[in-house]
């Protein structure tokens, strides 16, 4: 059985297109004489790292006896067979064992009149590195100053390898993290008034010469007439816009990508102070397979609501 | 007549046969550009792609590499080349340009036999970049120390395209050196402090990817004093980014871990603070002020201040340095006035 498992011959560098659990199971089947690979299908879900491998097999009960085949691996959830002969995909219950430690496959339990089987493994992939070396994704750093929306791509890298090996193959919900820039719409319209309260709040907290405060303390009072409600209350609903629930309202994807979650952008490089986020990290996904290898999506950003949502809460 | 008709055909050629052509329409210099093409039932002999001097070929997937031409700007795919019919997938890089904007071509032509082109498409890819200039140092600022005024501004102009981070220091051989206002001298030390605790059992949690966390902690104690120190973010941004392909878990606990540390470290830092640390790094459209809360000492005596102004773009790339000539700094008395209130942008 030629099963290629994990790398390419043609690649210069060392290449992993295939999972680790999955590279396992093929090796067990692959050394089980009862068993012939026919066909193999599989789906990944990347968010969750979870795969369905089906794998269509044919049997040879000639000198096999009674065979067990053991797949003693942690990360398989669940393994279910189906008859491919006749009757036709009856479920095989019977034949798979579940112990503490393995999944158990009896070829004795399965009906003679039974030729082939579809196993299907549901298991978590315990590395998903591999991703990096089939799937290229690319996303817009920041848009033109004429575009609303961030662009995103991903293509499959060798779709020979897997077109040659599978009769179904497919990558679900590719992570995409838009890093959406709102600095602008966030400070602009943040009034000249409420930003000298906060100076002298700063001011106030600092002030060391303690003859200061009554003046500082007055300009403060003054400064405080001018806005139309408590500052705190203020910067709390300028918070919450960036919580997913509420941030949601201002972007939109196009299919064939599709929204996921959003949160506050990463912030990892200057020193942080939380809270008020330069960017907002959007993530959204796509589905690649053997017959659509890329796919382009647009997530549009809609600066002006959110521009318009703080104006509205500081009364600018 | 036989105009439409001809066009009626052509049109049903690019409708029958090429099913997808991606080329992002825009995209910031020095930034990956990938695309594909994806073609139905469509007999040639050759891809060929023009590429504008901006743009370099970097990779192309679902093709035998050996069996790719390149000549100068132009690549030709021979169709024995393609491993798969009916698709190629692209990956180019773009070069940072004299012109800060630039609009250019990609070219796609299918070719059959006797060179005849069977199909033409092409798709514009607006390639742009920030940049900015030192419009007017003035030789000479006085700063009132009671209002927090100065007198005269270093005025800085900026194109409307892309962002810039910008971090501002005090040269070596500059009398007056920038510092960090003591109130936030103890907001970093209790935020690392934090850090620290929170990355160690991250650590333990996730051996496999300690370098990572290290490397993250390093960062933000040292900060961005140099433009190499782009290079290590830049390094880490996209080995993040990677990693958040393969473990999204580690990079959430990560994400976590700092906002805890924030926000075990707010009350040295109150929320209107944060919020005014915000707005004031916001300096003008698209420009992102690193430290803006930095101040220079000053006293009635002048002193000389040098300053560098490092830009980047939004991928870490570095632009030049630019290095302000002397200036002569006095205050109405002695204190501090923070450094971004001697710009003025333009």
């Amino acid at each position: 059985m030629d099963l290629n498992i994990g790398r390419l011959s043609c690649m210069t560098k060392k290449e992993r297109i295939f999972d680790d659990v999955g590279e396992e199971i093929l090796r067990i089947l692959d050394e089980t004489p009862a068993l012939h690979l026919e066909n193999r299908e599989v789906s990944i879900r990347v968010p969750d790292s979870f795969c369905t491998f089906n794998a269509a097999l044919s049997l040879n009960r000639q000198g096999i006896g009674s065979s067990k085949i053991r797949f003693p691996l942690d990360e398989i959830e669940r393994i279910s067979v189906h008859a491919l002969g006749s009757p036709k995909f009856s479920r095989l219950d019977d034949s798979i064992l579940k112990t503490p430690d393995e999944f158990q496959l009896s070829i004795e339990k399965i009906p003679e009149e039974v030729e082939g089987i579809l196993l299907t493994f549901e298991y978590k992939v315990r590395d998903m590195s591999f991703l990096e070396d089939i799937v290229h994704t690319e996303v817009a750093a920041e848009p033109s100053k004429e575009a609303d929306s961030y662009w995103m791509h991903a293509q499959l890298k060798h779709l020979k390898w897997f077109r040659d090996r599978y009769a179904r193959w497919q990558l679900l919900d590719t992570p995409f993290h838009v890093e959406v820039a709102i600095e602008n719409e966030v400070a602009t319209p943040i009034p000249p008034h409420f930003k000298r309260h906060l100076k002298l709040l700063r001011e106030v907290a600092r002030e060391p010469d303690p003859h200061r405060i009554p003046t500082l303390s007055m300009m403060l009072a003054s400064s405080r007439r001018r806005i139309r409600a408590d500052p705190y209350n203020l910067i709390s609903s300028l918070e919450g816009l960036f919580e997913e629930s509420q941030f949601r309202r201002f972007v939109e994807v196009l299919p064939p990508f599709i929204y996921s979650h959003s949160k506050k952008g990463n912030e990892y490089l200057d020193f942080p102070t939380g809270v008020f986020p330069k960017t907002m990290s959007v993530t959204c996904c796509t589905k690649l397979d053997l017959e659509t290898p890329a796919s382009e999506g647009k997530l549009i950003y809609r600066k002006s609501a959110l521009y318009k949502e703080i104006s509205e809460i500081f009364g600018s | 007549m036989q105009n439409i008709y001809l066009a009626v055909v052509y049109l049903f050629l690019i409708i029958l046969t090429v099913k997808s052509l991606f080329i992002p329409p825009y995209a910031l210099q020095g930034e990956d550009i990938p695309g594909h093409i994806i073609w139905d039932k469509l007999n040639f002999r050759s891809i060929r792609i023009e590429l504008p001097e901006t743009m370099l070929k970097n990779e192309l997937f679902n093709v035998r590499e050996e069996m790719i031409e390149t000549a100068g700007n132009t690549v030709i795919v021979r169709n024995e080349a393609i491993e798969v019919d009916g698709y190629l997938g692209m990956l180019f890089s773009s070069r940072k340009s004299e012109d800060s904007a630039v609009r250019s071509q990609i070219v796609f032509s299918f070719i059959g036999e006797d060179n005849a082109i069977l199909l033409k498409q092409s798709r514009e890819i607006y390639l742009f970049r920030p940049n900015i200039d030192l419009v007017d140092t003035p030789s000479e600022i006085k700063v009132d120390i009671e209002k927090g005024f100065v007198n005269s501004r270093i005025k800085i102009a900026k194109n409307d395209e892309g962002t810039l981070l910008l971090k501002i220091i005090s040269a070596r051989d500059s009398e007056l050196q920038i510092r960090t206002p003591s109130s936030m001298v103890e907001y970093r030390k209790r935020l690392l402090q934090n850090l620290q605790e929170e990355y160690s059992s991250l650590k333990g949690e996730y051996p496999l990817y300690s370098d990572i966390v290290e490397r993250h902690f390093s960062i933000l104690s040292k900060g961005w004093t140099s433009q190499e120190d782009l290079k290590e973010w830049k390094q880490l941004a996209d080995d993040l980014n990677r990693t958040w392909l393969e473990n999204e878990d580690f990079v959430e606990k990560l994400l976590m871990a700092l906002l805890n540390s924030l926000w075990r470290s707010q009350r040295f830092l109150s929320m209107p603070e944060r919020l005014l640390k915000y707005l004031e790094s916001v300096v003008s459209k698209k420009i992102w002020l690193f430290r803006p809360e930095n101040v220079i000492m000053v006293s009635p005596e002048p002193r000389i201040l040098k300053l560098e102004i490092m830009p980047s773009d939004r991928l870490f790339h570095a632009y030049d340095t630019i290095k302000t000539p002397d200036i002569r700094i006095s205050g109405t008395k002695e204190g501090q006035i923070e450094i971004v209130k001697l710009f003025e942008w333009i």
